[in-house]
């Protein structure tokens, strides 16, 4: 048995700041407009890989 | 041991892959492994030290009991459902109903026929605003955009409409996001370079290279709008406005998309950091079959697989985040940005929207606009709240519907549409099953997953 996960795991694992739940895979009125949402999680948790730009 | 009921096998000669939708966990197995695992380990009491064994229970494959399950599930759906009251809250003013364009597959015509052509004025404007500020004031704890949508929002006759809803924007320091067919966008720019601190992104659609665009996406005259949309992108990305391209897709634009690509590389837009692009599989929510090449997601991410073999340039500017299901399966297996389940659809589920129309009611989804038998309240001749509307929308989610609780994919799709649950089955009680989402799932597993491994 292999995991084919990333390396954060599962559903939100590793995540204690809650910046997966700023943005989850759940828009779909506007596609990218979490361009904006994901730099915002990277500068209130200081994670520059959330900014996807 | 229990094996959990949220398990999606998919099965190969000498190995499984396995899908856990509860947990999130995705995992290659022989088939020795599941052979013991099905003549073993489900018969089993409680784990031993067996580190296989320990792995399965680990990711949320076997569990004590049912009960454990089910508990594991509403924790899920607790910690996710109120997560909602973090993310984004968008407010949406529709300047109009009317169009400047009659794209072929356009879902505003379908249920009512024609939409009230008046577009909102200088008091349904002001009225509209005060509404959006009271409901901030409201609930302040939640992550507010203002958006613009219509019919198209930018058009010569909704302009000073525009500019007021920019300047309030700014004032409140809101972001702004403009839905726009980009067909009268030239026009705008020089508005939108005022308030360029606010705007978010500038969403356009584009369906393809000029013929294909031109088919789909024609004036309201017939002639075609390609070389006016493309026009408003180079204008939006030369005063760094960021610019979101919107690729509606179907069966019969998709093995056109390497032009598309190649053109937007050859326009320079491509590799600006302003533009950005994605795919939005083109959906028939009321089953009305008006929408022609409506494509089962499997079949339409077989061929665009396909087409991404071919040309990986492609790929790499398009990605998969228009396929919701999978960039949520793409966020787990590659974690190039976070993942969560889907407890509920969309935002409509955790209240996430606030739309305006400019018949004077609110609505909870951008789809159902101009359907006064859907709205969730009003903004004229006062505001008023239909709570018990609302919570049609905003309390609906896996736990709240039996069937998707049960579903082996409940927590990855979220319980369906719930536009289109209102619309067919009138209470939204009941889930709203896409076929062919567990086929595209493998799909994508075995030719993007395994593949890279």
């Amino acid at each position: 048995m292999k995991s084919l996960n990333g390396n954060d795991a599962l559903w939100g694992e590793g995540k204690k700041d809650n910046s997966h739940k700023i943005v989850g895979p759940n828009c779909c009125w506007v596609i990218g407009c979490c361009w904006y949402w994901y730099g915002m999680a990277a500068r209130e948790t200081g994670k520059p890989e959330l900014a996807k730009t | 041991m229990y094996l959990t009921r949220y398990l999606v096998r998919y099965k190969h000669p000498g190995y499984e892959i396995w899908l856990n939708a509860l947990t999130g966990a995705v995992d290659w197995l022989s088939r020795e492994e599941v052979g013991l695992i099905e003549r073993t380990y489900c018969r089993q009491e409680a784990p031993d030290e067996e580190p296989l064994l320990t792995q399965l229970v680990a990711r949320g494959y076997l569990y004590h009991d049912e009960a454990a399950e089910k508990r594991a599930f509403d924790e899920l759906v607790d910690d996710h459902a109120e997560a909602g009251g973090v993310r984004i809250t968008n407010q949406i003013v529709c300047p109009t109903y009317s169009c400047n364009l009659r794209c072929v597959y356009c879902f505003e015509r379908l249920p009512h026929g024609d939409l009230p052509r008046k577009p909102m004025d200088r008091t349904s404007t002001s009225a509209a605003l005060a509404a959006f500020s009271h409901i901030r004031e409201t609930e302040p704890e939640r992550n507010y955009s203002i958006g613009l949508f219509g019919g198209e929002p930018l058009m010569p006759n909704t302009r000073s409409v525009v500019s007021r809803i920019l300047a309030d924007a700014e004032s409140n320091s809101l972001p702004v996001m403009i839905v726009t067919n980009g067909f009268d966008v030239s026009g705008f720019v020089p508005l939108m370079e005022q308030y360029v601190s606010s705007i978010m992104a500038v969403q356009i659609t584009i369906d393809g290279p000029e013929d294909v665009h031109d088919e789909r996406r024609p004036t309201a005259g017939g002639r075609g709008s390609f070389k006016s949309v493309a026009a408003a992108v180079d204008s939006l990305l030369e005063k760094q406005i960021k610019v979101v391209l919107r690729t509606n897709v179907d069966s019969s634009n998709v093995g056109r998309l390497p032009e598309l690509a190649r053109f937007a590389k050859a326009r320079g837009w491509a590799g600006n950091p302003a533009f950005s692009c994605s795919l939005a599989p083109v959906k028939d929510h009321l089953h009305s079959g008006m929408i022609p090449n409506v494509t089962p997601e499997a079949e339409l991410l077989s061929a665009l697989l396909d087409v991404y073999d071919r040309d990986p340039d492609t790929e790499d500017l398009f990605g998969f985040e228009g396929f919701q299901m999978l960039s949520a399966i793409g966020g787990l297996v590659k974690q190039d940005q976070p993942s969560a389940p889907r407890v509920y659809h969309c935002e409509a589920n955790y209240g996430g929207f606030w739309v305006a129309g400019p018949d004077g009611f609110i609505y909870a989804c951008p789809e159902s606009i101009g359907q006064p038998q859907l709205a969730i309240g009003r903004y004229l001749p006062e505001l008023e709240i239909w709570t018990e509307n609302r919570e049609k929308w905003a309390g609906r989610n896996i736990r709240t519907i039996k069937a998707c609780a049960d579903c082996q994919i409940g927590p990855l799709c979220g319980g369906g549409c719930t536009y289109a649950s209102l619309n067919d089955l009138s209470d939204g009680s009941r889930p709203v099953c896409e076929p062919g989402l567990i086929d595209a799932i493998g799909v994508f597993l075995q030719r993007r997953v395994l593949r890279s491994r």
